[in-house]
């Protein structure tokens, strides 16, 4: 029967590629909606790994979360060293890790803090050891991918997030890389705080007016940021509000943000679930036009097979069927697009530094995929198949030629 | 092998139709006979199972017809009967070998491919296995319906209307076909037709049985024979 029905379906070749065409467009715009979100939202909680709140200077909380959570953007200024100490004394406070941001290894950001940043991620060393001491740095495993630095080898930072003069009068000594966790460690170059205060410290001299983490032996130390670990759920009504009284503090409370960024993707989102839909609807119309047609075209043949003893419910089924081949085929191809969209987008991610998306394999809300295929056919079907099932056998066989 | 009594359809208008009781003499085949309206169609829709038994007996191949649910009937024709229809209803999606596994297929069984192989080298027509039916001759397309009604080993060889669209000499050669085809696959041979060529060619043979149905169906009522040759035949008016 399935391969009756697959030379049936081949029969009108142009039609059947039409509506495989406009069914597996739809369903690799709903695979690419649902891949792609799922895979977004579980990346920024891959990265968000416990952060309750971020303080930096006064500015966007957007861009603090940004700058601080997922390193995307550049941050808002820096905050004095004091700061932390100032937020480790919070009694809501159970845990608060220093950022400081200013110089890029090759377009990856060197993060100047404590080793708690590794463990707050669950960061493993793959190879060589934790820095130890100013100027020793851990790569993320994709910056040691890359740039094909290990253990022993040195490197300079440019100045400036993006890019800039090389700071090469102070390299830095290659002491450890991280194993790949799929969070932002993996895109990071990780050193001592001191390290970004050495740096800068003599950038200074020379680059007048900088506005980095760096901070001159005499004048106050800075960071950029402090990633802040709530003790008490009562903290995310208060904290923020008390980091926000202070002088040139911002709190930004990556969940809140995420929730924010998270709609303003999701406007595009909706957009693209909604063409998926139309575009499915138009295939189920297509396949409904195609299989009543094919009914028409086929009665004789169908009538024939009701006098060679096929039951009238073998016979619809047969129709059924066609629809559900088509379906099956359509989603396998639809899913195989979708994931290529999705690849396509993380291999623009990647190439950006951005967000990692996730591997292979399929999503738990991907098996809605052949499902909604197969339902969408079944519907397709139904009346076509009604109509095969009625079929006047007798009349159809004395028809004249 | 074939017997009715009592036998009467009711149409959905309401209107009856009767056929005499009949029964056909064992080793012989049927030429049924009959004009458009003479209620030969309902006739063979209930020979075939295709239109169920309302009141009276219909005996093929020793199964009442009148007993059996449409499911069973289904199954019934299947394995019972071979058809070779008006239109012979090739399929142009699927090659000659392809529309022989059709009879299988339709009771959900597997395709038989040497039986479909004895078949054509039978018919002379072997070599078109892989064909598509619009490369066929009319004659081969016969031939090929012929073959897919004889696939599952029929009881009862249905022909109807063979020879519309045949030329002379294409009706005689069919007519030969069928008859031998019916005597090497020991099955009886049931042919409807109105076409004088056919009459004409079965009235010589003696292992060939008649009945003509006569009146304007659904008005027409009986069947009755006459003479040496078993001729049936449906009264005017009778009741």
């Amino acid at each position: 029967m399935i391969r009756l029905a697959w030379r049936y379906l081949w029969s009108s070749p142009l039609t059947t590629a039409l509506n495989l065409l406009l069914l597996t467009l739809g369903l690799a715009a709903v695979t690419f909606v649902l891949r792609a979100s799922a895979q977004v939202e579980a990346g920024l909680k891959r990265d968000l790994a416990g952060i309750d709140l971020v303080v930096g200077a006064k500015g966007s909380p957007m861009q603090i979360m940004l700058a601080g959570v997922f390193h995307l953007d550049a941050p808002t200024g820096n905050i004095p060293l004091a700061t932390l100490a100032l937020l480790k004394q919070q009694p809501l406070v159970a845990q608060a890790v220093p950022l400081s941001l200013g110089d890029s290894f090759q377009g990856y950001r060197i993060v100047g803090t404590t080793p708690e940043y590794i463990d707050l991620y669950g960061g493993k060393i793959a190879a060589g050891e934790r820095w130890t001491k100013p100027m020793q740095a851990v790569l993320g495993a994709e910056v040691a991918r890359t740039s094909g630095l290990k253990p022993g080898d040195r490197f300079a930072g440019s100045h400036g997030l993006a890019g800039g003069d090389a700071h090469g009068e102070h390299a830095f000594e290659v002491v450890g890389v991280l194993a790949e966790s799929g969070s932002v460690l993996d895109r990071l170059v990780l050193t001592d705080l001191a390290s970004v205060w050495e740096v800068h410290g003599d950038h200074h001299e020379a680059h007048e007016g900088h506005d980095a983490a760096g901070a001159h032996e005499d004048e106050p130390r800075e960071i950029t940021l402090a990633l802040v670990r709530y003790r008490s759920p009562i903290a995310a009504a208060m904290l923020p509000r008390w980091v926000n009284a202070q002088e040139g503090l911002q709190a930004a409370a990556p969940a809140l943000e995420t929730a924010r960024l998270m709609r303003l993707v999701g406007a595009g989102t909706e957009v693209l679930r909604g063409f998926g839909i139309v575009l499915l609807a138009a295939a189920g119309l297509s396949v409904w036009v195609a299989l009543l047609h094919a009914v028409r075209a086929r009665q004789g043949d169908l009538a024939m097979l009701r006098m060679l003893g096929a039951p009238a419910r073998r016979v619809a089924a047969l129709i059924a069927l066609e629809a559900l081949l088509l379906a099956g085929l359509a989603a396998l191809l639809g899913l195989a697009a979708g994931h290529g969209f999705v690849a396509l987008l993380e291999r623009l991610l990647a190439e950006r530094q951005s967000l990692r998306l996730g591997a292979l394999g399929l999503s738990t809300a991907e098996w809605l995929v052949p499902l909604l295929a197969a339902g969408l056919a079944l519907l397709a079907a139904a009346w076509p198949a009604w109509r095969a099932y009625r079929l006047d056998v007798t009349t159809l066989l004395q028809a004249p030629r | 092998m074939l017997a009715w009594g009592g036998l009467r359809y009711r149409y959905a208008g309401g209107s009856e139709i009767e056929y005499r009781d009949f029964a056909l003499p064992a080793g012989r085949h049927l030429l049924l006979r009959g004009a458009s309206g003479s209620g030969k169609s309902t006739l063979l829709a209930l020979l075939s199972g295709l239109l169920r038994v309302q009141q009276g007996e219909l005996n093929v191949a020793g199964t009442d017809l009148a007993g059996l649910s449409p499911r069973a009937l289904d199954a019934w024709r299947g394995e019972t009967l071979g058809v070779v229809p008006q239109r012979l209803h090739l399929s142009e999606a699927l090659t000659v070998a392809e529309n022989l596994a059709l009879p299988a297929l339709a009771a959900g069984q597997g395709a038989d491919p040497a039986r479909a192989a004895q078949l054509l080298a039978a018919l002379d027509i072997a070599e078109l296995a892989g064909r598509r039916p619009h490369q066929l001759s009319v004659g081969q397309a016969q031939r090929v319906a012929l073959a897919r009604a004889l696939m599952r080993r029929p009881r009862l060889l249905l022909a109807d209307e063979p020879s519309a669209s045949l030329d002379d000499e294409h009706t005689l050669h069919l007519l030969a076909l069928l008859l031998d085809a019916a005597e090497r696959e020991g099955c009886t041979l049931v042919i409807a037709s109105h076409d004088g060529r056919v009459i004409e060619a079965l009235s010589a043979r003696h292992d060939v049985a008649e009945v003509v149905l006569r009146g304007e169906s659904p008005a027409g009522r009986s069947a009755m024979p006459t003479g040496s040759r078993t001729t049936y035949w449906l009264d005017e008016g009778a009741t």
